[in-house]
């Protein structure tokens, strides 16, 4: 229950710095975009029903198109990646599975995991985002490069933010010195 | 009727995803395309109230820049305001007696990086102004009022998909139809140009007048290159968009008299 209110807290802070800074992150004439909330989305529980995901995608990317004036863009987008996430997450699963309340994280999964379930959940949201932007078969090669460009900045940006803000190892340094003086 | 409902409890997600993405796309059909609404009022207004903010910040950074753009600008107005005087009297621009007033207003949010492009301006109906109104990015065609709200205005630039235009090659060349391709920001193509048309790439672009949106003779772009198919009877023409979107702040939106008399007429004629 702490690991989904954290998440859902998260999620929130991620469309709040989405919607007031990261919204002017347009790079090279619209090819390479940040979606900053998506982060949100990677580090939700993987308790959480495939309905509720859903739902979350679908509340989020509407109140992302309320503010930014994008009319439905980022809901399609976002119900859409939210529907493939948990299948896209059996792709980085361990053998034995993630316990429910287990939240992707480099501490506890890697470096290789967690850039791997992001560029996966980020390429899906981007490349929906262009192509349903687009809604022409002739600008589909564009939404898939304009989906890799702003997946490899966003990946990137998630990478820094969970090396600065993720969990970090408990310290087990001895505080007491061998010497009593 | 029971199967139905063990076959939709079933496979509810998958019809919770299709149902949530044709409300997604049904919102993105009616008002991305061609933004009407109280969800895009609403929209405009929540968007506007924090871009607002933040564009008072950055204007205090770019005050001295702003400034002198004034200053070019209101020379540029006073020199146009002279020879306007002048060509209203041949009739030359305006073929009628009515002018042509401007509101001016700064846009405080745009979006260039999407195949339909719109501009917010912090003036609305309030300022007079009202949806089919032209506006002008430094003397030039760049956009027209598509819905207003009290205080803000949800402008359609060239740069947008749906936006056809009429212009007209030169004072006496031909008109034609200018739409946008969604590629680059700082081109558009104009179409339906007779290949008899002798145009070279440099050649100004201006309204044709015909839309009623703007006068005639309003500056558009340059001629950048032809295009011409063999098989084709009209040529068609890249051109260079004088509108700087990229740095587009301050805008006036014209106004006629008339042109409500014009649009009612136009709507009651049975042709």
């Amino acid at each position: 229950m702490n690991s989904l209110i954290r998440s859902i807290g998260i999620l929130i802070l991620t469309c709040l710095l989405q919607v007031l800074i990261f919204r002017y992150a347009i790079f090279a004439g619209g090819w390479v975009v940040i979606c900053f909330h998506i982060y949100g989305l990677i580090l939700l529980p993987f308790e959480l029903s495939k309905t509720s995901y859903i739902l979350i995608g679908a509340v989020v990317g509407a109140l992302i198109d309320v503010v930014l004036l994008t009319g439905g863009l980022h809901m399609a987008a976002g119900v859409f990646t939210c529907f493939m996430a948990p299948w896209l997450t059996t792709f980085i699963a361990p053998r034995e599975g993630f316990t429910r309340e287990h939240s992707i994280s480099v501490l506890h999964d890697g470096w290789g995991r967690f850039l791997v379930l992001s560029s996966l959940i980020s390429f899906t949201y981007m490349f929906s985002l262009f192509a349903i932007e687009g809604w022409k078969w002739s600008l589909l090669p564009n939404a898939i490069g304009k989906g890799i460009a702003s997946t490899i900045l966003n990946v990137i940006l998630f990478a820094i933010v969970q090396g600065l803000f993720g969990p970090k190892p408990k310290s087990n340094s001895n505080k007491t010195s061998t010497y009593h003086w | 009727m029971r199967t139905l409902i063990q076959l939709i409890i079933r496979n509810h997600r998958l019809v919770l995803f299709v149902l949530l993405e044709i409300i997604a796309l049904s919102w993105l059909a009616s008002t991305h395309a061609h933004p009407r609404g109280s969800l895009a009022k609403i929209g405009m207004e929540i968007s506007t109230s924090w871009t607002g903010a933040v564009g008072r910040l950055i204007d205090y950074k770019n005050l001295k820049e702003n400034n002198s753009s004034l200053l070019i600008d209101n020379a540029r107005l006073r020199t146009e305001n002279m020879s306007y005087r002048n060509l209203s009297t041949s009739g030359r621009l305006f073929n009628s007696g009515d002018s042509w007033t401007s509101t001016p207003a700064e846009i405080i949010r745009y979006s260039t990086s999407f195949n339909n492009n719109v501009l917010v301006a912090n003036q609305g109906s309030l300022a007079g102004l009202q949806p089919g109104m032209g506006m002008l990015e430094n003397g030039v065609l760049a956009g027209f009022i598509t819905e207003v709200s009290a205080n803000h205005s949800l402008v359609l630039p060239v740069i947008h998909l749906s936006t056809t235009w009429s212009v007209r090659l030169g004072y006496g060349g031909a008109v034609g139809i200018l739409t946008w391709s969604g590629e680059s920001i700082e081109y558009a193509t104009l179409t339906d140009i007779p290949l008899s048309e002798h145009i070279l790439p440099g050649d100004s672009v201006i309204t044709s007048g015909f839309q009623g949106t703007f006068p005639s003779g309003i500056l558009v772009g340059k001629v950048e290159e032809l295009i011409v198919t063999e098989a084709d009877e009209f040529q068609s023409v890249t051109i260079k968009l004088s509108a700087d979107y990229k740095r587009i702040h301050y805008v006036e939106f014209l106004s006629k008299a008339g042109t409500l008399e014009i649009d009612s007429l136009l709507s009651t004629s049975s042709l």
